[in-house]
């Protein structure tokens, strides 16, 4: 008897509230989204204040000669970060995309920036490439793409950091 | 299952739609700016979520310029895939009151009829594209006539849509399933011959993934179902004959195959294709059709001890089933059943996509087989399963708002620690006045400019021979008419070549110090502006009290949302459970017709041999004398 009960008021529930429940849900959706973009606004700011914040950035052109499998990268001579590449990641890169690699905290100054890149190069064999780039940072937040290009020249690809401002 | 079609077509349509919801991602493209680069990286991998808070992010802190338009199209066509259609309005009517180029503007009105093609909307939607967008460009061509097949699809013009076929690539996956609702369409109308050609033709299909799979199945039964109900059986059977015995259309293909035999006057071939169906559970639909059919079968074939076996079993069956549908309704109404088929979720981070969840394959998955590839379930379970992810994501923040005070008190400690020395430096600075040192010599600079004075310019060495000769002009005045004449006039010589030198390159001299002073200028102002960040640093409690009273405001807002998506959580599970409960409830219903037609079956059965047996009592035995 009470379990039927319970049926019936969750039957008359659902009916009364199904309409209203989509709207409701995006209107949760959306104060989640907005909580969510402050907490990692403020997370950001006291985990990377702008002073010192370095973001490393990885965007490949055409990907003719060259697909990334990992990449290990090295800030003044630590291991920052290692990420391995799945194919969606790698078709988002070929597609123009940017991937953000690492977010770091570094004194004004010149720093070192040390890129392990492991892949498949021309002829699909086995690649593993070290880039070397120097920084200066400055006062603001500075960002530097690890910039991974083909030459048609030579056939091969050309990897190399640069600022991005 | 026309309607199945139509419902599989809208549930893959809406897949498309998503995915191709900004064309251009899916090409390579020139990314400009970062933030839009990195929207793009999180949107392609399929982390919608994430892409859709760091849209947010870049444009609240301008990160975009060059690509603002593009990243309010791309916002705007994840709001609608996301769920959110008032917020993708928005961003969609804002846009198109801005001025902006030809192809943004179409882009984000092809978005907005895609909008109204989700709410249902099928005649705003075209008169959307048909007044707004015209001809589409060559890039936005396919999410263009895909939107529109599928909205005349579900206006029910299907001569419309099927015009707009040669758009699509054979492989297209929108084009097998086009075909497919053309087909049945016209199978039910006017051209019922091409309607089969086609589904011939998709029956046919080299075999390929999941979809194309069922595609193919489903044209192998629509065209089976046409073929028994045109007086096509010989036909119909030669194709079930070939229907697989796996997958998601074997109970129904052996079903029909059953029926196609008992329609070709063949009993014999039809018993053990429904015996075969027999051995399956219960819950399902042919599997209960064919516990019926068995008996009167082998009723028709004059086997009655074994008909009254069959009519017994399926009773037995149907009743069993009663109870056990009894006790899921109990287990329904408690919850034991939705916490069974949600099972237990798991994420490696917060921000990760929802995973495609799966009812699990608990004991009463068959009684709900079919529901569960509706739409309505599947947006019910999505959402369910969202709104898992949302609380999962809000706990994963709540948990981590410690840690978020112990960097604030961080902050807080080295400013405190740095403010002391940080003051007694701007104090120093303060005290040394280098701008009046420096204006006093700039003074001093345009003075001797404009007197021509070579001095101020002069090297050290020049300086020092000017000092001596002045010396030795005064001591030469002190010997009175001791001194020689020649004297006084090889100094005044002297000091004329030290002048004529020094003017003789003053231009540059002047230069040189201007420059100095230009360069010392530069420093103080470099020093003006570290001293100001030195003086913003110092004062920072203020941005220090902002993030406090953020947090603080923050961690409120969590803890009401939390609450709110539990509740919203339930709500959408009693949706879900109400639902389940209504299947049941069909099911239910449903056995008791077979179970009563069972019953009929059987005393029909004892009526015919109790008449037999009367008659055969009755009628004299003519082999008697």
């Amino acid at each position: 008897m009470r379990r039927a009960f319970i049926l019936l008021l969750m039957l008359a529930a659902a009916q009364l509230h199904g309409a209203d429940l989509d709207k409701d849900l995006a209107d949760f959706k959306r104060d989640v989204l907005e909580v969510n973009k402050r907490l990692l606004l403020l997370e950001e700011e006291l985990l990377f204040p702008a002073d010192t914040q370095v973001g490393v950035y990885v965007s490949l052109d055409v990907g003719y000669f060259f697909q990334p499998d990992s990449i290990t990268l090295e800030l003044d001579g630590e291991v920052l970060t290692s990420h391995l590449y799945t194919e969606k990641e790698i078709r988002a890169l070929k597609n123009g995309a940017v991937q953000r690699l690492a977010l770091a905290n570094v004194k004004n100054g010149d720093h070192e920036l040390i890129a392990f890149v492991t892949g498949t190069g021309p002829s699909g064999r086995e690649m593993r490439q070290g880039v070397t780039g120097h920084f200066d940072k400055n006062h603001g937040r500075h960002f530097i793409q690890l910039h991974i290009e083909d030459d048609p020249a030579k056939q091969q690809p050309r990897f190399r950091f640069r600022d991005w401002r | 299952m026309p309607m199945r079609g139509c419902l599989k077509g809208l549930a893959v349509g809406l897949l498309l739609c998503s995915s191709l919801s900004w064309a251009r991602l899916d090409e390579p493209h020139q990314v400009q700016e970062l933030a839009y680069g990195e929207v793009a990286y999180l949107y392609l991998k399929g982390d919608y979520f994430a892409a859709l808070t760091r849209a947010q992010m870049a444009l609240e802190r301008g990160e975009v310029d060059i690509h603002k338009t593009d990243l309010e199209v791309l916002l705007g066509a994840m709001y609608s895939a996301y769920g959110m259609p008032e917020d993708a309005e928005q961003v969609f009517s804002r846009l198109l009151d801005t001025q902006v180029s030809g192809e943004v503007a179409q882009r984000a009105w092809i978005h907005l009829a895609g909008l109204y093609y989700r709410q249902q909307k099928y005649t705003q939607a075209l008169a959307m594209l048909d007044n707004q967008v015209g001809e589409p460009p060559d890039t936005l061509d396919e999410v263009y006539f895909s939107l529109r097949a599928r909205i005349l699809m579900r206006l029910e013009r299907y001569e419309e849509a099927a015009e707009l076929l040669d758009a699509f690539s054979e492989d297209h996956p929108l084009n097998a399933y086009l075909r497919y609702n053309l087909a049945i369409s016209w199978i039910n109308g006017k051209h019922p011959g091409l309607g089969q050609e086609w589904l011939w033709q998709l029956a046919n299909l080299p075999p390929g993934d999941a979809q194309v799979n069922a595609i193919k199945e489903k044209a192998m039964l629509a065209l089976a179902i046409y073929m028994l109900r045109s007086d096509q059986e010989d036909r119909a059977l030669a194709l079930l004959q070939d229907a697989r015995l796996e997958g998601p259309f074997a109970d129904i293909s052996l079903l029909l195959y059953a029926r196609a035999l008992l329609i070709e006057n063949q009993p014999r071939k039809a018993l053990p294709v429904l015996q075969q169906l027999d051995k399956k559970s219960i819950q399902r639909l042919p599997v209960q059709e064919a516990q019926l059919a068995i008996p009167y079968l082998y009723e028709q074939m004059g086997d009655q001890r074994s008909a009254k076996q069959a009519f017994d079993t399926a009773l037995e069956r149907f009743d069993g089933l009663q109870q056990y549908l009894l006790e899921v309704e109990a287990n329904i109404a408690s919850g034991e059943w939705f916490a069974a088929m949600v099972g237990e979720p798991s994420w490696s981070t917060a921000m990760d996509p929802v995973p495609p969840f799966l009812p699990r394959r608990v004991e009463s998955f068959p009684t709900f087989y079919e529901w569960f590839a509706t739409t309505e379930f599947q947006l019910g379970w999505n959402n369910y399963h969202e709104l898992l992810r949302q609380t999962n994501l809000l706990s994963q923040w709540q948990k981590k708002l410690p840690a978020f005070e112990t960097l604030m008190a961080a902050h807080r400690r080295k400013q405190d620690e740095t403010r002391p020395a940080a003051k007694a430096l701007l104090k120093e600075l303060s005290q040394q006045d280098f701008q009046e040192r420096l204006t006093r010599l700039q003074r001093r600079y345009a003075d001797a400019v404009s007197r021509q004075d070579p001095l101020p310019f002069a090297t050290d060495q020049e300086r020092t021979l000017w000092e001596t000769q002045q010396n030795a002009r005064q001591r030469i005045e002190g010997w009175g008419k001791r001194k020689r004449p020649d004297v006084a006039a090889k100094l005044d010589f002297y000091k004329g070549v030290l002048l004529w030198e020094m003017q003789e390159n003053i231009v540059p001299r002047q230069w040189q110090r201007q420059q100095e002073l230009n360069d010392v200028d530069g420093l103080l102002e470099q020093t003006r502006i570290l001293r100001s960040r030195v003086l913003a640093a110092t004062s920072r409690s203020t941005r220090l009290e902002h993030f406090a009273q953020e947090l603080n405001e923050l961690t409120g807002e969590l803890v009401s949302l939390q609450r709110r998506g539990e509740v919203l959580m339930r709500r959408q599970q009693y949706g879900l459970q109400a639902s389940a409960y209504q299947q049941v409830t069909q099911t239910r219903n449903r056995v008791q017709r077979f179970s009563a037609a069972a019953h009929e079956g059987l005393a029909d059965l004892y009526h015919n041999v109790l008449r037999r047996n009367r008659e055969r009592e009755l009628t004299p035995d003519e082999s008697a004398p």
